[in-house]
């Protein structure tokens, strides 16, 4: 159910392939796209895009590339003494999309401007969703794109503007004949590039949105609706699930305990070529074949636990770094990507994503937690909306007892994931070779700390879905352990070291922030004081409160006076922000790193 | 002439034939073949085959068999199309089966998805077929209960180039119903046919990532044709014999073989078994073959007649290119008129870069050797022609890297590279843009070469080999030093650095310098006047500035521990290629992050990190049952000047608990440090590997040098708030 989406991108893909240095620019650039009529819809869509590539300051050889399949076909590719050549190209996390690619190399001579043309067709107009505006390379003169309305359509296409940069409009005139024609104009841009925690480049890259082609949400959901077989599953599938279910006494049991097999049992193989972008699987064939892909997988889920008396459905939706809208705000298809299932009980609806292996029962992922969905409701959808993911669900608790020496602060630990953090470890080790998990796991601890020394890790793993992983493991901490000329050691337990946050160029940021998910960190050291010292100063209690995170840090000695123990919890508040929230993220990130730097001071008796 | 002996895979690659493909799987004959593959009765693939406890232990999978067996036959044919009214084909026959048992997840990831159906033809004119290439593939799953389910490969999903997606079609198929405990049998069937020229060489590798429970190799070869194969690393010798129908066989079968899972410190070709098969159509008279010996299968042919081989192909060679006589011209011209008393040493180097010059910049195909083979012929004429050295001093040799077999043990002479040894130097033949002449990269040093002496012209079947073992060079000798002066601005620490590499270094930078820039230096060196020099229009110097800094910031981490923030500036002052200045030398200036700590008023630096020491190793690296081989042996060096920032002063034992020694004969890791007359902090550290083969009952004592620099990746100085 990606492809669609899919398209877009490798639209926006195949800029970036025309010029990798910033010796090359686009002197002018036109686009048009004509859409086409048909009975009143639109049947199809021609694009012509001409560029004036030049090379600034000395030749260069550039390769210029536009994807296709079967359904937006290359119709014409050419520059000078280029010839286009055609190969497949797949994705490397889908098994098959059917993407072809159509590349030239331009060869390019100083100051003199070369035409490159291609000429597409989307011949499945309904997947004429989205005009990626990001160019490749730096625009030094004016890149125009144009949309040619036919008046058929004029009432029922309406393009939407996203992520424009500022003093860029969509303008429009109607023609006599009650075409429209929309024109955005964009010049002396510089190239687009993807900026870090920006969700998809797709998403964060300039565009102009396209709907129109299904009149309203019920015409785009019996499109939707319409690539789903009558899917009467065997008797394989329905005594598979009573089996598992066997003895349950709630729903709740056996949802859990059906999205669990079908999440660790059905291997996620993405076939999205042609129908198969739309078309789920059958439940029988799923469960012969043991792979699958979204759509599959929800088939079967809604399968199974229709087998054992739930009514259950599926839910069309947008990963929510990969879309925007929803169905109802923008019924296109770049308004969904993915699909899951919904039990629909008495008093509540659970949404299942089929695809999260070891994932804890009724984790909603942070992809789809809040995006907005629809569910099949026989003739006309049901629209909802996933829930948010609960408080604190995706947790790294990190207790441990420290032993100061002079070298180093060692530690007996135990870190234990929830939540996405859980599925997130449980998931990094599964994929890797028996012989190197020990290994993977030993740096995971380290929490990307150079000098520390993990050992003895070992990880807790209990049934597929639940709720936690611990890893116990030992560490040695040269860092950990400052010793002063005056004979005081500076200690430096770093309570806040699970929580690795990257920094992002706050400066000309035009991309929304998104850090992906709300987490929390609690931790909880024990630090033993060694004998012959006593305790200097201890932190002050630390209070975060800040755009991002709240939490605090507290050191506390022992009565006894030879431990204290530190307690700290982070929770992110948000995880989301906007484009000139980039400093505040910056600021946020720098004040925990010194509240978790603050060490104990230990002075010699 | 060199081209004569291409083989197949490269012709397919840089002619024009029409290349076709036919389209469809053709079942019939994928049945065929998996018929006769699942027939086999051979009882090592058994997928219910007891494994023991200590394979499954630690792995994701077991090979329980793995088999590769070839069959190489000659055809001859009547055809209209060949001038001899005949064919004269080599075909080859390639069946590789593996019955893997998959263990978790990870093993099933790695094995549920296939590509398969590669087909290819070439032909010349659209009539003569000349390469033929057909492929079959099948598979299977044993299912723990005993079923066994064929794969049906109409399932498969097909991916077609071309504008229709209509042309050179593949397959690729998803392996259903698989969980852990179920074992995979698969094969791949490759018929492959060459038309007169000789096919790829093959490498048939003998251990996995997985442990091997049965690995068979079964070679059946008609007389007519020549096959060589040769053993590598401890693979004992094969099985000989004849078949009823006449074909000579060899054969291996070995049980358990450990899986190897570390790669680190490991040379492939140098440590882990293989046999190297050439398959060679020495028959026809069309082509210069590449060996001397007739039909049949070779073994482990002694190295000296393979050697004796290279003597008769560089007598026979006629040098067409005029790549010498204008490199001639160039030192003439530009350097001996200008150096009339110049050392025949120094006139070599010069004839060396001029060469390369020649070679690097032009454009016509006459004016440039044509490949490495004829560079060193070019290169030995020219010296000859030069009259600095003596005739029988000047000699033409073949040398290989650690990262591949020894030249004493090649199996075909064309799988080295070249050198010219002169009284004086080695001269490396490759073309690089990272050294000066005499010099070679890293992975040559200590190595063994073999040369001939004197005028080829004179040479006869009595001419002498000689053996020789290329020069050691000491660890400092292959340095790469940094002078770095630190300062730090609030959170930011800002380097400027001077990075001077030297040696064996040198030859993993060839990326710092660009054709033109090298030739740009050359003709610095030679004085050509500008109207005469190389021009690129393609060469971009603010281009090639903004990629210098990035290389410098996605590569931070090898050097530094992590990559910069900021590179805002790069400079290669001097790019180590000409005979008078040999070292790298590269400025730059960067800014880090996260480096700087608070405790209180105070501060805390993390130096370790900027001493680029390396990272701990994981848990399969450290346990290792091979020996340890670097490419090279070399040290780092990086001398910090760290400024204290205003109202801070050094503390004292921060600065001496910065200290390390540990000295191994494998390798040592130190540290000084002191706080100068300034109250600045100077620190050097050096980490120097001394030697490259160190045996696995030293490689304790490697790791743990090893453990102590990367332990001080996080050490780290506390800078006080003066009162």
């Amino acid at each position: 159910m990606r492809d669609f989406r899919l398209i877009c991108f490798m639209i926006f893909v195949a800029f970036l392939t025309a010029a990798a240095s910033d010796n090359v620019s686009i002197r002018e650039k036109n686009v048009t796209y004509e859409l086409k009529a048909e009975k009143g819809r639109l049947s199809s869509v021609k694009k012509i895009e001409e560029t004036h590539y030049v090379a600034e300051r000395a030749d260069e050889l550039i390769m210029v590339a536009e994807f296709y399949d079967d359904r937006l076909t290359i119709d014409k590719a050419s520059a000078p003494g280029a010839k286009p050549i055609y190969r497949s190209w797949e994705s490397t996390d889908l098994f098959f999309t059917g993407s072809r690619i159509c590349a030239m190399a331009v060869s390019l001579k100083k100051g003199k401007p070369v035409k490159v043309c291609f000429e597409q067709t989307y011949t499945a107009p309904e997947q004429f969703t989205d005009i990626i505006l990001a160019p490749d390379a730096p625009i030094t003169g004016k890149a125009t794109y144009t949309v040619i309305v036919p008046s058929q359509l004029a009432e029922s296409i309406i393009l939407t503007p996203r992520n424009l940069p500022q003093g860029v409009d969509l303008s429009c005139t109607t023609g006599k004949s009650g075409d429209k024609t929309y024109s955005i104009t964009l010049s002396d841009q510089p190239k687009f590039e993807p900026e870090p925690l920006c969700g998809s480049a797709t998403a964060c890259a300039p565009r102009i949105e396209i709907s129109g082609y299904f009149k309203d949400t019920e015409d785009l959901y019996r499109y939707l609706k319409g690539h789903v077989a009558d899917d009467e599953p065997s008797s394989t599938v329905a005594a598979l699930s009573r089996q598992l279910c066997e003895g349950m006494d709630t729903d709740m049991e056996r949802i859990d305990t059906v999205a669990a097999w079908v999440r660790n049992n059905i291997r996620y193989v993405g076939i999205e070529h042609g129908v198969y972008a739309f078309r789920p699987e059958k439940a029988d064939v799923v469960l012969e074949k043991r792979f699958a892909d979204c759509k599959g997988s929800a088939n079967l889920i809604r399968a199974m636990l229709q087998a054992v008396g739930i009514d259950c459905r599926l839910v069309w939706i947008g990963s929510r770094f990969d879309t925007t809208g929803s169905w109802s705000e923008n019924p296109s298809l770049s308004a969904g990507n993915h699909m899951i299932a919904a039990a629909m009980l008495p008093d509540t609806t659970i949404f299942i994503d089929g695809t999260i292996k070891m994932a804890p029962a009724g984790l909603i992922p942070s992809a789809i937690a809040g995006q907005p969905c629809m569910i099949d409701g026989g003739d006309t959808p049901l629209l909802g909306t996933v829930p948010e993911q609960a408080p604190d669900v995706n947790k790294i608790i990190l207790n441990g007892e420290l032993e100061i020496d002079r070298n180093c602060l060692n530690g007996i630990y135990e870190a234990t994931y929830t939540g996405q953090e859980r599925l997130n470890l449980e998931n990094i080790i599964s994929s890797r070779s028996a012989y190197a998990r020990t290994g993977v796991l030993e740096r995971l601890m380290a929490f990307n700390r150079k000098g520390v020394k993990t050992g003895a890790v070992n990880l807790k793993s209990p049934a597929l879905n639940a709720p936690a992983t611990s890893v116990t493991f030992e560490e040695s901490d040269p860092s950990g352990i400052r010793v002063l000329s005056s004979g005081k050691i500076y200690v430096l337990p770093r309570p806040f070291r699970a929580a690795e946050f990257t920094r992002i160029n706050s400066e000309h940021r035009h991309s929304p922030i998104e850090t992906g998910r709300k987490k929390t960190f609690e931790t909880k050291l024990s630090i033993n004081i060694p004998e012959g010292y006593v305790i200097d100063s201890l932190p002050e209690k630390n209070i975060i409160k800040s755009a991002w995170f709240e939490g605090f840090v507290e050191y506390l000695p022992l009565p006894d006076g030879h431990s204290v123990v530190c307690e700290a919890v982070l929770r992110s508040t948000r995880d989301h922000g906007e484009p000139d929230e980039a400093n505040s993220w910056n600021e946020a990130i720098k004040e925990i790193e010194k509240i978790s730097n603050t060490p104990i001071t230990i002075k010699p008796l | 002439m060199r081209h004569h002996i291409l083989s197949f895979a490269t012709i397919i690659c840089i002619t024009a034939f029409s290349l076709t493909a036919r389209a469809g799987i053709d079942s019939k004959y994928y049945k065929k073949i998996a018929d006769k593959v699942w027939a086999s009765t051979d009882p090592a693939f058994d997928s219910a085959a007891v494994i023991p406890d200590s394979l499954t232990e630690s792995n994701s999978g077991v090979i329980i068999a793995w088999s590769d067996d070839i069959d190489v036959d000659h055809e001859v044919q009547t055809t209209l199309n060949t001038i001899s009214g005949q064919t004269n084909r080599i075909s080859k026959k390639w069946t590789n089966r593996i019955m893997v048992k998959l263990l978790d997840q990870s093993a099933i990831d790695s094995h549920s998805e296939f590509e398969f159906g590669e087909k290819k033809q070439v032909k010349f004119m659209e009539r003569v077929l000349l390469y033929d290439l057909k492929t079959a593939f099948g598979v299977r799953v044993h299912k723990p209960d005993g079923r066994i389910i064929e794969i049906d490969l109409n399932d498969a999903i097909e991916i077609g180039e071309g504008k229709k997606g209509k042309d050179n079609r593949t397959y690729k198929i998803a392996i259903p119903g698989l969980e852990p405990g179920d074992v995979l049998d698969y094969f791949r069937f490759t018929e492959e046919m060459a038309e007169t020229f000789s096919l790829e060489p093959q490498n048939l590798v003998l251990c996995a990532r997985y442990p091997i429970m049965n690995r068979k190799i079964n070679l059946a070869v008609d007389p007519a044709i020549t096959v060589e194969y040769k053993c590598y690393n401890g693979v004992p010798p094969l099985s000989r014999g004849t078949t009823e129908r006449g074909s000579l066989t060899a054969s291996l079968s070995l049980m358990n073989v450990p899986s190897v899972n570390f790669e680190k410190f490991t040379m492939k070709f140098r440590q882990l078994p293989f046999i190297r098969v050439q398959y060679l159509n020495n028959i026809d008279k069309l082509y210069i073959s590449k060996n001397s010996r007739g039909g049949g299968l070779h073994g482990d042919v002694f190295p000296g007649r393979i050697i004796s081989e290279l003597r008769d192909y560089l007598y026979n060679y006629e040098i067409e290119t005029k790549a010498g006589a204008k490199a001639l011209k160039t030192v003439k011209d530009n350097f001996l008129k200008a150096n009339p008393e110049a050392s025949p040493r120094q006139i070599a180097d010069a004839a060396w870069l001029a060469l390369m010059y020649q070679d690097l910049t032009s454009k016509g195909a006459d004016t440039k050797s044509s490949d490495e083979f004829e560079r060193a012929l070019v290169f030995s004429d020219m010296l000859r022609k030069l009259k600095i050295y003596p005739d029988d001093q000047i000699g033409i040799g073949i040398i290989n890297p650690r990262s591949d077999v020894p030249v004493s043990d090649i199996s075909a002479w064309d799988e080295s590279n070249f050198v010219i040894r002169t009284p004086d130097a080695l001269y490396y033949i490759p073309l690089h843009t990272a050294m000066s002449p005499g010099e070679l990269p890293g992975d040559f040093y200590g190595e063994g070469a073999v040369l001939y002496f004197g005028d080829r012209k004179t040479w006869t079947t009595l001419t002498p080999i000689k053996e020789y073992a290329l020069p050691h060079r000491k660890a400092s000798e292959n340095s790469a030093v940094f002078r770095d002066t630190i300062t730090i601005n609030d959170d930011k620490v800002a380097v400027k650095s001077m990075l001077k590499m030297s040696g064996a270094v040198k030859s993993l930078y060839s990326d710092l310098t660009e054709v033109p820039e090298w030739a740009s230096e050359v003709e610095d060196y030679f004085d050509i006047p500008e109207n005469r020099r190389f021009r690129d229009k393609s060469y971009d110097p603010a281009s090639r500035s903004k990629e210098l800094k990035t290389m410098l910031k996605e590569n931070g981490v090898s050097h530094y521990g992590k990559n910069p923030e900021k590179v805002t500036e790069a400079v290669v002052k001097d790019r180590g290629i000409r005979p008078d200045s040999t070292d790298i030398v590269v400025e730059s200036a960067m800014e880090f992050d996260g480096l700087v700590e608070h405790f209180g008023d105070d501060l805390g630096l993390t130096v370790g990190m900027l001493s680029g020491v390396p990272t701990r190793l994981s848990d399969n690296e450290r346990s290792r049952i091979l020996d340890v081989m670097l490419p090279f042996i070399n040290q780092e060096i990086h001398s910090m000047l760290i400024k204290a920032p205003d109202g801070y002063c050094f503390d004292e034992a921060s600065v001496e608990a910065l200290q390390r020694n540990i000295s191994d004969v494998t390798a040592q890791f130190n540290v000084q440090s002191k706080i100068n007359a300034q109250g600045d902090l100077e620190l050097n550290t050096l980490l120097r590997y001394k030697q490259a083969d160190v045996a696995l009952a030293f490689w304790p004592r490697l790791l743990k040098v090893l453990d102590e620099a990367a332990a001080f990746g996080n050490a780290s100085v506390t800078l006080v708030k003066k009162q």
